[in-house]
């Protein structure tokens, strides 16, 4: 899973989204690091919406400009947890504390 | 809803499909932000550029990028035979519109050049809409005849149009044997590569090996012309073989970026935790 897939799924997980919604809540969770451009986004969003990870929920028009909302499915949000928990298991390998410092440690 | 014309020019890369279903959405998204920045943004602007033009040579379809580069190897086969076709039964022996002097030479390399981008056009029309697709299609046969015989018939008996398409057909024969056996199926395989745009093959598979096939012969074909003196319009033959081979080089090298971009772009960045 991409970057930027990550957080495009991540962003869904409390609310549904527009486009723009999305790229603005991947740079709030991802704490400015991850700065999804439209074309990136969407083409993120044409892969989950194909995978059923995320489905069009409704659109509205705003001062002329097409909403398209989206929201996360149950597979989708299976998917990023999945991943997030991977991930967890991949930075515990790194992280000083618990993982490699220990190894290091014994190793001497 | 119409799009304000920066929208619509940022999105030109999509497939006119594309554009029609999901453009409106994408502007409006591309508005947001800039509404937020306060400027329209360049990073915007390429990451479209190279997405539309990923989507339209068929990214998510695997085998397209090696059409591509099929269809160049075949090209180049065609245009090593007809040159030399083109120099005994056109010219009588004697000279070459490939000649750098020779009247025709800039129709010639003006003619050529359309033709890459109407052979590159067959897979690249695949990925559009039917319409496109249509249009890539019907446009290939009449630039093929238009490419391989106006320059010779413009500059032996100043004709054009209907009569130089005509003149053509008795080049054919000679192109074929001309250049022994390769220009025939290569031949037959631009046609093909030409046509599939029309109904893009249903399994993967079977299209990346044909398509594999495809690059093996090219290969073959050009590599035989490249190292062969020898050999009668082959591109180390005679005073243009350099420019001839650059001119060739240097659209293949195009085309290979493109499909390379095809390949690329949907596996980058395989892991989330790599980036920072």
């Amino acid at each position: 899973m991409s970057e930027a897939t990550y957080y495009v799924l991540a962003s869904l997980l409390d609310e549904r989204l527009h486009g723009y919604g999305i790229v603005k809540k991947a740079a709030l969770l991802s704490g400015g690091a991850v700065k999804l451009t439209t074309g990136t986004l969407y083409g993120a969003l044409d892969r989950l919406v194909g995978q059923g990870l995320v489905d069009a929920d409704g659109e509205e028009e705003v001062e002329g400009r097409l909403r398209r909302y989206y929201r996360i499915s149950g597979k989708g949000a299976e998917a990023v947890r999945d991943e997030a928990t991977r991930m967890r298991r991949a930075a515990r390998a790194v992280e000083p504390r618990s993982g490699r410092a220990a190894i290091q440690g014994g190793g001497r | 809803m119409r799009l304000p014309r920066r929208y619509r020019v940022a999105l030109l890369a999509y497939p006119a499909g594309y554009r029609v279903t999901r453009g409106p959405e994408l502007a409006a998204t591309l508005a947001d932000g800039d509404d937020d920045r306060g400027r329209p943004s360049m990073r915007e602007a390429g990451a479209l550029a190279g997405r539309g033009l990923a989507m339209r040579l068929g990214a998510a379809r695997s085998g397209e990028g090696l059409l591509v580069v099929a269809a160049v190897l075949i090209l180049a086969t065609l245009l090593s035979g007809f040159a030399w076709a083109e120099r005994v039964y056109l010219l009588g022996g004697t000279a070459s519109v490939w000649s750098t002097g020779g009247p025709g030479f800039w129709w010639t390399m003006a003619l050529g050049v359309c033709a890459w981008v109407v052979l590159a056009a067959g897979p690249l029309g695949a990925a559009g809409d039917p319409r496109r697709r249509r249009i890539a299609v019907a446009l290939t046969p009449p630039l093929f005849l238009l490419v391989f015989s106006a320059p010779g018939r413009l500059v032996i008996h100043d004709e054009l149009g209907l009569g130089s398409i005509l003149a053509y057909l008795e080049v054919v024969p000679h192109m074929i044997t001309g250049n022994g056996v390769l220009t025939l199926p290569a031949l037959t395989l631009a046609t093909w590569v030409a046509l599939r745009g029309l109904r893009p093959l249903s399994e993967a598979g079977r299209r990346r090996a044909l398509a594999a096939a495809l690059v093996v012969l090219g290969s073959i074909a050009v590599v035989r012309t490249l190292i062969r003196p020898d050999f009668p319009g082959g591109y180390a033959d005679g005073a243009l073989a350099d420019l001839r081979t650059a001119t060739f080089l240097a659209a293949a090298a195009v085309l290979v970026a493109l499909a390379a971009l095809v390949r690329l772009r949907p596996r980058r960045a395989p892991a989330a935790g790599r980036g920072r």
